[in-house]
């Protein structure tokens, strides 16, 4: 029965490719919200978030 | 005869370095803050920095002036502070007189890093002497620990990720639970969790005026005080202060510096917010004369340049979790296969 069922493009590939696959759009997107949680300059995220760009050091906020 | 000329210029200009080296061995100069530098730590309470000229035998000069200037650490290469504009800029820059040998104000440091402090002595006979001192400011514990402790958040949710994303050798991985489920909240938890007046008393009025402050560069800051009517300048001991109004925070002083009608200074306002300027003069009949201004510091927004090494940090460290993630579920599954098959065999 499972393996009747249809399958995603990514569940299609082989196994290490998929990771591979999976693993670039996961880091993608932790990129894209690092960016507008650590990095961007909108009023309301940079207010909301100005404590934690301090706490960590290394995050230019000013 | 220019050779004449030439051998009496020769003359004098050896007479003038001779008379500066014998002036500049003349007095000693000395740095001290409090608390000591390896206790500094930046945006911490202001401390308080002097400037010390004694003579041969010890004891401080009677008059002078001292000229600071006071450059911010300069850039690293990779990471920058959270203040990168601030970064190998000039903080400060005045002049002020000497008290027992003394020139003395309470500043606070804006980043980590070394800084260097460039004095001139300059005595009233025309001795001279200058000096460069440095000092490191140390970074805050705490913060290295919340740095550690969201790496780890974002690491953590690698391993869930690539665990998530890898099969295993032989399907024994969908053991991942609840438990992994709690793992990722908190370490999501921890993540977020880590982080003109004028006062004519006596008839004095005092002004003062503040350049247009942006943050990377000093601003000018003049301070007058005259007798109400009359064109001239009147002495007095000054206190002058700036404070940080959203924090409530003082961030620079100085305490009765005799000052003949006039202050100026150039201080590099290093935070895009309001600031208040306080001056308190007390003069020579005994009137107080208080002035305040507010100034308004323009923020500047730091370079993609010193934005993408941190991204880039965090997003290796979610990377190696990816990895270690899918070696600990494709480890797992080799084992229980293993093990199956020693049981199969039994």
């Amino acid at each position: 029965m499972e393996r009747t069922a249809p399958r995603s493009f990514a569940w299609s590939l082989p196994e290490r490719v998929s990771f591979l696959f999976k693993s670039g759009i996961f880091l993608f997107a932790c990129g894209a919200i690092l960016y507008v949680a650590l990095a961007s300059e909108y009023p309301v995220v940079h207010d909301a978030l100005h404590n934690v760009r301090h706490a960590l050091a290394v995050v230019p906020c000013h | 005869m220019p050779l004449k000329i030439l051998a009496s210029i020769v003359l004098a200009a050896n007479l003038i370095l001779a008379n500066r080296s014998v002036c500049a061995e003349e007095f000693a100069l000395r740095f001290e803050s409090s608390p000591p530098s390896e206790r500094l730590r930046p945006q911490g309470e202001p401390a308080t920095l002097a400037l010390t000229v004694t003579a041969l035998d010890g004891q401080p000069v009677a008059e002078g002036w001292v000229a600071v200037r006071l450059d911010a650490p300069p850039p690293n290469w990779l990471f920058s502070t959270d203040f990168p504009v601030v970064e190998g800029s000039r903080l400060l820059e005045m002049r002020v007189p000497l008290i027992n040998g003394k020139a003395e104000w309470r500043q606070v440091f804006p980043i980590r890093g070394d800084y260097r402090l460039a004095a001139e002595f300059a005595g009233t006979a025309g001795a001279k002497i200058d000096k460069v001192f440095s000092f490191h400011v140390y970074e805050k514990d705490p913060k290295w620990l919340v740095l550690g402790g969201f790496a780890l958040g974002l690491f953590i949710t690698g391993v869930i990720a690539g665990r998530v994303f890898s099969a295993p050798r032989d399907g024994a991985g969908r053991k991942l639970g609840l438990w992994l489920f709690f793992i990722l909240t908190w370490s999501a938890a921890v993540g977020e969790s880590a982080w003109a007046q004028e006062d004519h008393k006596r008839n004095y009025i005092s002004k003062i005026d503040v350049a247009p402050a942006t943050v990377g560069s000093p601003a000018r800051i003049h301070w007058w005080l005259h007798p109400a009517g009359v064109n001239g300048k009147s002495s007095a001991k000054l206190t002058f202060s700036i404070t940080h109004l959203e924090k409530n925070k003082l961030v620079f002083s100085l305490e009765k510096i005799p000052v003949a009608g006039e202050f100026a200074l150039d201080y590099h306002f290093t935070d895009g917010t309001d600031h208040r300027v306080i001056t308190v003069a007390v003069t020579e009949d005994g009137a107080t004369v208080r002035q305040e201004e507010t100034v308004s510091v323009t923020a500047v927004a730091p370079s993609l340049r010193t934005k993408l090494p941190p991204l880039f940090l965090f997003l290796t460290v979610i990377a190696v979790g990816l990895f270690a993630g899918r070696w600990s579920r494709r480890a797992a599954g080799s084992k229980l296969r293993s093990a199956e098959g020693r049981r199969s065999q039994a």
